[in-house]
């Protein structure tokens, strides 16, 4: 016989699993052993995710040969700009005198120094290019499998995705007018994080193709920026900035802050450096402008 | 062979892309597929693919990654029905490590394993949403929409094999 307890705290398990399997957050306002269900929901979630993804891929390569081909690569130093060539043009910087911007693979790569005196506080962000050439990511909607199922919910992976920010403020700034493409289109920062479905310091743990120009990026995370929390590893389908070709993509077990914009097609902003405080102050500063964007 | 200029995949001669076999093939292998007969699996895959893009009364394909994934866990749930599932899930798992690189960590492999076991359990159609879910990264939407399902199925498929999975993650160590 289940003792009521057990019964209780199954319901709580089940209630939470929902929540987590629907991409929505933890209830607001709910008491602890509410919020703990919730985190082992979404950290059970997020283990078994992986474990499909690593016997998935196991699986998947040919029985005389390692290795089915994905996207994923291996790890490399975190010092390593790799800087895309078709990228490395004079433009607009987007962040203040300070920081540095440099454009890496998937996404755009914003090297944050820190600022002030130290001129080369990072030999990083010393030595990187700085190109302040932020590829124009291309705003739509998320895809379904067919044309006409176009705005089906984002396709964030269910281990425990969280539900779109609405922490993250509606309107920032033109920052900088866009930072981005040198044609004047694309996204800026400021837009980015008002509408990211995360924003958030990880690792990232693996990139598989997905569609067309389309990435499913995992990220192990260690830090919630917005929302405030959120499962310990996360998938979310963006932009491949790759896609050309150009190489420069991020590599699996680099940490970064990442702002993971709203469009599944449109690149993701990743900060590096050894201060992410500094980067945090960019997000905030970004939060608090007024873009008049729509989310 | 296609006749349907429309088609997002009329343009290749390879109907699936090169990027797509890797996943087909996973969505195979976790649907049951044995390894070795993966490549007959992939080689469906790219006939329902022609045979989509023919039809010119069937909807257009848009993401035809995404398809073939669909149409792999669907083929896979087939291979159960005619009785031929993969016994040796484990012991593949484990061969393929061997030549893997980086090998996975002690830990991943007993999470891995772990999962691997209660897949075995799993139905046929359980083990479908889960590998397109959490393999595949298709929403819950899109998977309702390409099995022709309500979602409200798809979810409570996905719950009830993520609840079954969970029971194995009791009293192992996982990062």
């Amino acid at each position: 016989v289940t003792e009521p307890n057990n019964e209780a705290r199954a319901a709580l398990d089940a209630a939470a699993l929902a929540r987590v399997l629907d991409g929505l957050d933890a209830e607001a306002g709910a008491d602890a052993a509410t919020r703990d269900a919730y985190a082992r929901a979404a950290v059970d979630v997020a283990e078994i995710s992986r474990a499909l993804g690593m016997i998935g891929d196991a699986l998947a390569a040919p029985a005389d040969g390692p290795a089915a081909p994905t996207a994923e690569e291996d790890p490399a130093p975190d010092n390593v700009v790799a800087l895309p060539l078709w990228r490395r043009r004079p433009g607009r910087t987007m962040l203040a005198a300070a920081a540095s911007i440099a454009v890496i693979g998937l996404g755009v790569t914003v090297v944050v120094a820190n600022s002030g005196d130290d001129g080369h506080s990072s030999d990083t962000m010393a030595t990187a290019p700085v190109p302040a050439a932020v590829p124009p990511p291309q705003m739509r909607e998320s895809q379904g499998l067919y044309a006409n199922s176009a705005g089906t919910a984002a396709t964030d992976s269910a281990a425990g995705a969280p539900a779109a920010p609405a922490a993250a403020p509606m309107a920032p700034a033109k920052a900088a007018a866009k930072t981005a493409g040198d044609d004047g289109t694309g996204e800026s920062l400021a837009d980015a994080v008002a509408c990211a479905r995360g924003v958030l310091i990880g690792t990232v743990v693996s990139i598989r193709a997905a569609s067309g120009d389309q990435v499913s990026l995992t990220l192990r995370v260690t830090d919630w920026i917005t929302p405030g929390s959120g499962p310990a590893q996360i998938t979310y389908t963006v932009g491949d900035d790759d896609a050309d070709g150009s190489g420069g993509r991020l590599k699996k077990g680099q940490q970064r802050l990442f702002v993971v914009p709203r469009s599944t097609s449109a690149s993701v902003y990743t900060f590096t450096g050894p201060d992410y405080d500094a980067a945090r102050a960019k997000i905030a500063k970004a939060q608090q402008q007024d873009s008049g964007v729509q989310c | 062979v296609v006749a349907d200029g429309e088609a997002a995949i009329h343009s290749s001669a390879d109907p699936l892309p090169t990027a797509g076999v890797g996943r087909v093939r996973a969505v195979l292998a976790l649907g049951g597929v044995p390894s070795h007969e993966l490549d007959d699996g992939v080689q469906q895959v790219r006939l329902k693919l022609l045979e989509q893009a023919a039809n010119r009364h069937k909807e257009e394909i848009r993401d035809p990654v995404a398809w073939a994934v669909v149409v792999a866990s669907r083929v896979a749930v087939d291979w159960h029905r005619g009785q031929r599932r993969d016994e040796g899930l484990r012991e593949r798992i484990t061969a393929a490590w061997t030549t893997a690189a980086p090998a996975p960590s002690p830990e991943d492999r007993v999470l891995a394993l772990t999962i691997a076991d209660g897949m075995a359990e799993l139905p046929e159609l359980h083990r479908q949403v889960l590998a397109l879910r959490f393999y595949a990264d298709l929403p819950v939407r899109d998977i309702a929409l390409a099995l022709d399902v309500p979602e409200g199925t798809v979810k409570s498929r996905l719950h009830a094999a993520v609840a079954a999975l969970r029971q194995r993650l009791t009293g192992i160590e996982v990062s």
